[in-house]
């Protein structure tokens, strides 16, 4: 219950938001509304969705994630990891901004270095050829790519 | 005529060009972010150096295989390898982690085969009245077809309807980002360039299903166990039975998904999700569907497949783009000398007899390719998960990066994951924000497009005779709970 009165919340807010923000799209002209028309709509849907699952909230029953102590720590890092990756891949290229990635994650994930390299030494190159070579895909060149 | 055009078909050059062909098929197809219109552009260099039936041949069987093979990493790892295969992943996926991916692949495999099958005798038999049919659709009646689709949602959304509701319409608002289509104003941008084009669907559609499933699994991760079991009894073990059972439903997707397919613009993933939304509706056991419905992933599967047959109704009688890929066909042709249109029917009958029989056989080759293709796939799911998931987190990212080749899609991929995660986790419907993101531009585009033609009368929506059944049909979807409400008090 308390989760849903949380989303309903948010849902109002973000409701309020889109309605301001249309605020100052041009207005309707003479034979059809304007650009701010379907966004109103939203806007009204939110403000009226967030209002009922505050009053209304439901049970949410067994639902709630149950998620091992420091996992949110390595949902973070995995996070970080990717936007780590889009920030330097164009740099680098794809071969190492993805192998730091990889390798990063499988060690986030518990396994040995060992066979984190393993899975990254098979992984990364064989989807950049894939991609690259055969599926004609461009994927960042960078220092290694071919 | 019907001779020769067998005799065009059973060449082994065609017939090669339909293997390696059908190949590659599944494997783009199988690959998340990578579409069979990409598929299909990737092959246009190819089909310079074939004659023309071999280059048809060669794009009719690639999608034939594409569509389908978006189904497996749907239902193995929950992230759809097409835009087809979205409506339905949630279902297929459900019945995986109950230890039934064998039956979904199988029953995904016979059904997409015989909705293929029954979309190419469609093609075969009334393929110019279709198309007929079809052009007659207006801005007014595309408008009500794509709100029809949206109403849907409603119907395709597990659990609490409002919280469907509220995904929809994040799913709407992200449509809107982007120029506005009939002022061309730059709406929700925030002065950046990335965001003119809009919020890309694909990485939108990944990050929802594939980046969110590997947060969930992290959150929960465990060392020791494995992705999901699976169950013995062989592939096929649940299809003849719900073939047998579920014949009528087979038929009334198949020709939805011909009928949705003959529309210039909207394709197979709209197929299938109006015939989800419509197997829900006639299904006996609707609270399945979301939580795995071995029904409801039959009957959009069949729909999408037979659509792809649809698509190309148009496009041969009228030389008009059902969808992406039959433009790129269309330009082929075209690229050959051969105009589409009535003139082909007079001119080279025995290429369009021949092109029939490619549809009906590549179809029928879907069968062994496909069940290559499952078997193949099975080893996935036996993979350790602290070995899977790199290697998911990595097609997330690179099927994100490939459409645009740009690193604000991972961008969209990483936002949508955790707005994905945060959604499921209150137990919010993510279907419907997909369904959105596809609708919402053809609502938006032809509401417009209808209220300048008829100088701001609303009541001429529903003065055209197909506009008016759809505009009712969608009336009587909306207001149905309220007349069985009061049909319940008055019987009380």
């Amino acid at each position: 219950m308390k989760s849903d009165r949380i989303l309903g919340t948010l849902v109002l807010i973000g409701g309020i938001a889109l309605y301001i923000a249309t605020m100052d799209f041009p207005g309707a002209a003479s034979n059809r509304p304007g650009p701010a028309f379907l966004p109103r709509i939203l806007a009204v849907l939110f403000m009226v969705s967030g209002i009922l699952l505050i009053l209304h909230p439901k049970p949410t029953g067994n639902e709630k994630e149950e998620s091992q102590p420091g996992n949110r720590v390595k949902v973070a890092a995995m996070i970080a990891g990717l936007v780590l990756y889009s920030m330097i891949a164009d740099i680098t290229g794809f071969l190492i901004a993805g192998g730091c990635l990889t390798f990063g994650f499988c060690l986030l994930l518990g396994n040995s270095w060992r066979v984190s390299l393993l899975v990254t030494v098979v992984l990364v190159p064989s989807v950049y050829t894939i991609f690259s070579t055969v599926l004609g895909v461009v994927l960042p060149v960078g220092w290694l790519g071919w | 005529m019907i001779t020769d055009a067998f005799a065009l078909v059973f060449q082994p050059s065609v017939l090669l060009v339909m293997a390696i062909s059908g190949l590659y098929g599944l494997f783009v197809g199988s690959i998340p972010g990578l579409t069979a219109t990409m598929a299909v552009a990737l092959m246009v260099p190819f089909t310079f150096y074939m004659d023309p039936l071999p280059a048809l041949a060669a794009i009719v069987t690639m999608e034939a295989m594409a569509i389908f093979a978006g189904d497996i990493p749907g239902a193995l790892v929950r992230i759809p390898g097409t835009p087809s295969s979205a409506a339905y992943t949630d279902d297929a996926y459900a019945l995986t982690q109950k230890g039934r991916a064998q039956s979904v692949l199988g029953v995904c495999l016979v059904f997409s085969v015989a909705g293929g099958l029954f979309g190419s005798v469609v093609l075969m038999i009334a393929a110019p009245l279709l198309a007929q049919f079809a052009l007659q659709f207006t801005s007014y009646e595309y408008f009500w077809l794509a709100l029809l689709g949206l109403s849907c949602a409603a119907l395709v959304a597990k659990g609490s309807p409002l919280k469907g509701a509220i995904s929809l319409g994040i799913g709407l608002f992200l449509s809107t980002v982007g120029l506005d289509p009939v002022d061309g104003y730059a709406r929700f941008t925030f002065g950046s360039a990335d965001l003119v084009g809009g919020v890309s669907f694909i990485p939108a559609m990944i990050g929802l299903f594939g980046l969110s499933e590997v947060i969930r699994n992290l959150l929960r991760f465990d060392d020791n166990i494995q992705v999901c079991q699976t169950e013995k009894g062989g592939l096929f073990k649940d299809v003849f039975h719900l073939l047998r059972r579920r014949k009528k439903s087979l038929l009334r997707s198949a020709a939805l998904g011909t009928g949705i397919g003959a529309l210039p613009g909207a394709g197979a993933d709209i197929a299938a999700w109006i015939s989800f939304g419509v197997s829900k509706r006639c299904s006996d056991a609707p609270e399945e569907y979301g939580r795995g419905s071995l029904e409801g992933v039959s009957d959009a599967t069949a729909a999408n497949n037979s659509a792809v047959a649809g698509a190309w109704v148009p496009a041969l009688v009228f030389g008009i783009p059902g969808d992406t890929v039959t433009a790129i066909a269309i330009g082929v042709l075209l690229m050959k000398g051969l105009q589409p249109g009535p003139a082909i029917f007079e001119r080279q009958p025995e290429l369009l007899y021949a092109v029939y029989i490619v549809f009906l056989l590549a179809n029928l080759l879907l069968l062994p390719f496909g069940y290559l293709a499952i078997l193949a796939g099975r080893w996935v799911v036996m993979l350790p998960r602290r070995i899977l998931l790199p290697g998911i987190l990595l097609f997330c990212v690179v099927g994100s990066f490939a459409i645009n080749h740009s690193p604000f899609d991972i961008g969209v991929m990483i936002g949508m994951g955790l707005l994905g995660y945060y959604l499921e986790a209150n137990e919010v419907p993510i279907g419907p924000i997909v369904l959105g993101l596809v609708l919402g531009p053809m609502v938006e585009h032809h509401f417009m497009n209808s209220l300048i033609k008829s100088q701001g009368n609303p009541a001429q929506f529903f003065t055209r005779p197909v506009a008016g059944i759809l505009g009712v049909l969608c009336l009587l979807m909306w207001f149905y709970p309220l007349f069985s409400f009061v049909r319940r008090w008055r019987k009380k």
